[in-house]
């Protein structure tokens, strides 16, 4: 098997932090950072913590469309010091599309939801001609999501949920091929894989204190596609392999995911959360692109786990309008020696604020507002030299149709 | 249920099958043409700068030897009489070789050379001599007088310039510092294997140098390929940016002394070219890439040649072994 001669058609992206993760843009999560894994009231419990559902009554629907803004200034060091330049604005559109029915079943609560997100992707887009191009251009990955799953009181205060995963991942990723101006390879694949989801809830029966945990187990997606090179006169000349279009194959793994939550009724307004995250990033250990016509690629990754710290408050000021703010603390498993302009991520501190209001019986809106900050990363090693800052912004907004669950 | 599931699997592919942006393969091309930096056969070549190119023998000083994959090219040392063997003065030589796609291999492997060259892409805009000694540099016309068919010994085809007067090859050529130069590309020469047209492209070393772009920073280099080492990839790295400095920046050296006087010289390698130097030249002159850049850009060369003409002397001194 040969090396391809494009040495780092590299890799993923971010999104924020965390490997490729991107947060829940349900404005309700957003707004609560992620906090409200013990806390969920709605349809989007299907992904959150399905055991909730078993609190759903009826038919129940939460939409919301988001804008992703993702920018990283890249600060040349070393024999590029001076240097300097920034991706491109290019926002993405996550969305959450979740619906719920509940009903009892066996005397128990019990309650079903289906719904899609987008809970992985990287957004990188740098300019063509920049000092890096030789590593990396464009990222364009997103993992798409679809949930079915279920959660039912299995005894008083105790809820138990779970269910089916399917991701689905496409990428097209854009490298330029040094020193050659206008040469660059592309690839672009697609894939999916099933996972499972297992959750749980109890709300301490003398306190107004609910416990929840959800987890998802990773997604082994094997990503199939096509690879081509752009060079002028159609290969590299006088080169023993020259690059050649062919057919690319990358298993790309979405890591397991624990997240488990507090969620405690201070009073009668106000509601607070806390949630911690495990992410499985160990198991990405490197990119690994085999071409069909002998190629291959490896760009290391050396990932270790990932943890995140999320705090969240809902004040409820009237009945039918409530607000939120959250704040989370991301410990990236980075390994800064391999870090990358395909992957600008680190540790991050991120805020959010948010609101719903009922402006019709059963029919709310919901925004959210949320702001990351990632640690300026200096890259060491056999990186590309330099220093990367890179924030990010969403923005969230939906509707929910027919919330009719218990309050906390 | 798995209806629903269905449904959802469905739009989300939908989705997913929009927001991608589709990439497709196309046949490798089934055969190259490339214009010999080193005219000697791929892969074991002979490592001779042709045809004259003096500056191309200075940017390249002998470092080892470095044969391998990537570059095997400007570096053992040792040219031939090639010019006076293939381009009797004033005649410039441009070997072009062919590798032919092998779809059991999936690559491409030395392979017979064209039959013929396009004349019809012997353009103003394709073919290029000019004397960089003048202040603005001179042009002058030249035109392919004869192609040399390949040898037993010589698996590549030479492509035989002149320069003209009016339409009469010229038997001499005026004193003075010349470049030549061919693009190669879609918009550059052709070469014809029986009816197909396949564009002339530069061998690597020049493909590597003609961008202009400076190879001691690592970011501009190419990727390194496989089997090559990095202490031989660093070397590699070290020629070429030595070989496209010749050609980037104006001169400020003649000739070899070919009296063995190498008086603020810089010696060429004793192994290889005994008891000679590179002399300081009297005046700077237009570099070559700069001079070739004003008729077509200078990453579309195939091919660029330079030389030096002694006054009263239709020899072109660097090319002649000693």
């Amino acid at each position: 098997m040969k090396k391809l001669v494009l040495a780092a058609f590299l890799a993923p992206a971010v999104a924020l932090a965390n490997g490729y993760d991107v947060p829940n843009v349900n404005p309700r999560d957003l707004a609560l950072a992620g906090s409200a894994v013990a806390a969920q009231v709605d349809a989007a419990a299907a992904y959150q913590n399905p055991a909730a559902l078993s609190r759903v009554q009826g038919i129940d629907v939460n939409v919301a469309v988001s804008g992703l803004f993702l920018g990283t200034e890249w600060q040349g060091a070393g024999s590029l010091a001076g240097q300097s330049d920034k991706t491109k604005f290019s926002p993405v559109p996550p969305v959450s599309v979740f619906a719920a029915y509940g009903r009892e079943l066996g005397g128990r609560p019990f309650g079903i939801g289906f719904g899609f997100n987008v809970p992985g992707g990287g957004n990188v887009f740098w300019e063509d001609g920049w000092e890096g191009r030789g590593r990396i251009i464009t990222v364009d990955r997103k993992v798409y999501a679809a949930y079915l799953t279920a959660g039912y009181e299995l005894i008083p205060n105790l809820r138990l949920g779970g269910g089916l995963v399917y991701y689905y991942g496409t990428e097209y990723l854009k490298q330029g091929i040094q020193p050659f101006p206008d040469a660059y390879g592309e690839l672009s694949t697609r894939g999916g894989a099933l996972s499972f989801d297992l959750a749980a809830e109890y709300t301490l029966p003398s306190i107004p204190l609910t416990i929840g945990a959800d987890y998802k187990y990773q997604g082994k997606m094997n990503l199939e596609g096509d690879g081509k090179f752009v060079v002028p006169g159609g290969t590299l000349p006088g080169s023993p392999t020259p690059n050649i279009d062919q057919g690319v194959e990358h298993e790309l793994t979405f890591p397991s995911v624990l997240n488990v939550g507090l969620a405690y009724r201070v009073n009668d307004p106000w509601l607070v959360t806390f949630g911690f995250t495990w992410n499985d990033y160990s198991v990405y250990k490197a990119d690994v692109f085999e071409g069909d016509r002998g190629a291959r690629i490896e760009v290391p990754r050396n990932y270790g786990d990932g943890y995140v710290f999320r705090v969240g408050a809902e004040y409820t000021l009237r009945e039918n309008l409530k607000l939120r703010a959250g704040i989370l603390r991301d410990q990236s498993g980075i390994d800064e020696d391999f870090a990358s302009p395909t992957l600008p991520d680190s540790n991050a501190w991120a805020g959010s604020l948010g609101a719903s209001w009922g402006f019709r019986q059963n029919l709310a809106v919901n925004a959210a507002l949320f702001y990351a900050n990632l640690d300026e990363l200096e890259a060491t090693g056999d990186a590309f030299p330099g220093s990367y800052d890179t924030s990010v912004w969403i923005v969230s907004a939906g509707v929910s149709w027919r919330t009719n669950l218990d309050g906390q | 249920m798995l209806v629903r599931r269905s449904v959802l699997l469905a739009v989300v592919g939908v989705l997913a099958a929009a927001a991608c942006r589709d990439v497709e393969q196309r046949d490798p091309a089934p055969v190259l043409a490339l214009a010999a930096f080193d005219p000697g056969q791929y892969p074991d070549r002979l490592a001779t700068i042709p045809f004259p190119n003096d500056l191309g023998l200075r940017g390249a000083p002998y470092a080892g030897p470095l044969r391998d994959a990537f570059l095997d090219v400007i570096d053992d040392g040792g040219w031939r009489e090639s010019f006076a063997t293939w381009a009797p003065f004033p005649g410039i030589a441009v070997p072009v070789w062919a590798q032919a796609f092998n779809a059991e291999t999936g690559a491409y492997a030395l392979s017979e050379p064209p039959t013929a060259i396009a004349t019809d892409t012997f353009t103003a805009d394709t073919v290029v001599l000019l004397r960089v000694s003048d202040d603005p540099p001179t042009r002058l016309p030249a035109a392919m007088i004869q192609l040399v068919r390949p040898t037993e010994t010589s698996p590549s085809v030479y492509m035989l310039f002149r320069p003209l007067e009016g339409t009469t090859p010229l038997a001499s050529i005026p004193a003075g510092r010349y470049v030549f130069a061919l693009r190669g590309g879609r918009n550059g020469v052709h070469a014809l294997f029986d009816d197909v047209r396949v564009p002339l492209e530069a061998d690597r070393a020049i493909a590597v140098i003609a961008p202009n772009r400076d190879l001691d920073e690592p970011a501009n280099r190419p990727p390194k390929p496989e089997g090559v080492t990095d202490a031989q990839f660093e070397a590699q790295m070290d020629q070429l940016e030595a070989l496209r400095s010749v050609y980037a920046l104006p001169f400020d050296w003649g000739r070899v002394d070919v009296l063995n006087t190498c008086v603020n010289g810089v010696p060429v390698p004793e192994a290889l070219y005994p008891g000679r130097c590179w002399l300081p030249s009297p005046a700077a002159v237009t570099p070559a890439f700069a001079a070739v850049d004003q008729y077509f850009p200078i990453e579309e060369i195939a091919s660029i040649q330079t030389f030096e003409v002694i006054p009263g002397d239709a020899a072109v001194r660097e090319e002649v072994t000693p």
